[in-house]
C-alpha cells in the first residue's frame, strides 16, 4: 500500500477512535493530549497527500488554472494504494 | 453541515470479480442493519438528545456510518468490475443486473429497497439509546455471518474485518451515552420522566 495513503488512513483513523472516546469524556487529560499530537499529525499527513494526489477536499483547490478537484481520483475507484 | 474528505476510511482495493458475494455485501449498505439505517437513525435522534455528550457522540457516530455506506459501496463496486454476461446469468446476479445493471441501489440481500422502517427515532433517549446498543450488535452480528460468507476473499474479510471492530466500538460509546442519560435522571425510577419531553419530574405523577 502506497505509504502517502496508509499514513492519512491510520492516523485518521486513530484520530476519529479519539475523537468519539473524548464525546463521552470531555475531561479525559490523556485523551485530549493524544488528540492534540494525531491532530497536528493528521494535518502533516494531509498536505503529504494533498500534494502527491490533490485535493482531499473541494475547498482546498491550490490550482488557478484548473479545478483538481474533480480530476483526482475517486476512492471507490481503488488501485490507489 | 458536512464536508466530503475525496478518501476512504479504510482502503478497498479488491482484486477478484464476485457477483455472488456482491449481492450479499450490499445488505450492509441498505439492508435492516446497514449502515445508511444505523446513519439516518443516529443524526435523527441527536435532535431529541438533552444531554452535549450524548448529542456529539451521535452527530459523530452517524457521520461515521455515512463514510461507512462508502466503504460498502465501494466493495460492491469492485466485486462487479468487468462482469461477463456468462458471471451475471451463472452467479445469481440476474435479478440485481435486471433492475440496476451494476449501479449501487440501497436494498438488502434478499433483494428489499432500503426502508426506513427499519430505524425508529423515539425521542426519549434512555429508548434510543437502547435501541442503536442493539443495532450495533445486529449489525456485528450481520458482518460476522458475511465473514463466513468470505472466507475465499482474504481483500474482502480484510475490509469487513474492520466494519465489524467499529459496531463493536460504537457499542461501547452508546454504552456510555446511556450512562451519561441515567446519571442524569432519577436514580430511584430511570422512566419518571422523559427528559427529551416532559418539563419537570413529577410530570408522570
Amino acid at each position: 500500500m502506497n505509504n502517502t495513503v496508509k499514513s492519512l488512513a491510520s492516523i485518521g483513523l486513530v484520530l476519529y477512535d479519539i475523537i468519539l472516546y473524548l464525546d463521552t469524556h470531555p475531561c479525559d487529560k490523556a485523551a485530549l493530549k493524544a488528540y492534540h499530537v494525531y491532530r497536528s499529525m493528521y494535518k502533516e499527513a494531509v498536505e503529504n497527500y494533498e500534494q502527491q494526489y490533490g485535493p482531499l477536499t473541494a475547498n482546498c483547490n491550490e490550482n488557478e488554472n484548473y479545478f483538481d478537484w474533480v480530476n483526482s481520483p475517486w476512492p471507490w475507484e481503488g488501485g490507489m494504494c | 453541515m458536512w464536508i466530503y474528505e475525496k478518501r476512504l476510511q479504510y482502503p478497498v482495493n479488491i482484486k477478484e470479480t464476485n457477483p455472488k458475494l456482491a449481492t450479499a455485501i450490499i445488505s450492509q449498505y441498505g439492508g435492516p442493519d446497514g449502515e445508511a439505517a444505523a446513519s439516518f437513525r443516529y443524526l435523527s435522534q441527536r435532535y431529541a438528545m438533552p444531554y452535549k455528550e450524548a448529542c456529539a457522540a451521535l452527530t459523530d457516530i452517524g457521520t461515521e456510518e455515512l463514510a461507512h455506506m462508502e466503504i460498502i459501496a465501494s466493495i460492491v463496486k469492485q466485486l462487479t468490475r468487468n462482469l461477463t454476461m456468462k458471471q451475471i446469468e451463472d452467479c445469481g446476479f440476474a435479478p440485481y443486473y435486471t433492475d440496476h445493471t451494476i449501479g449501487i441501489y440501497p436494498q438488502s440481500a434478499g433483494g428489499t429497497p432500503f426502508t426506513t422502517a427499519y430505524l425508529q427515532s423515539k425521542g426519549d433517549p434512555i429508548t434510543d439509546l437502547t435501541e442503536d446498543m442493539a443495532a450495533e450488535q445486529k449489525a456485528r452480528t450481520t458482518y460476522d455471518n458475511l465473514l463466513r460468507l468470505c472466507k475465499d476473499s482474504p481483500d474482502v474479510c480484510d475490509v469487513l474485518k474492520f466494519l465489524r471492530e467499529r459496531e463493536v466500538v460504537h457499542f461501547q460509546r452508546f454504552g456510555e451515552c446511556l450512562q451519561i442519560v441515567n446519571d442524569h435522571l432519577d436514580s430511584n425510577n430511570f422512566y419518571a420522566f422523559n427528559p427529551a419531553f416532559d418539563r419537570s419530574s413529577n410530570c408522570l405523577g
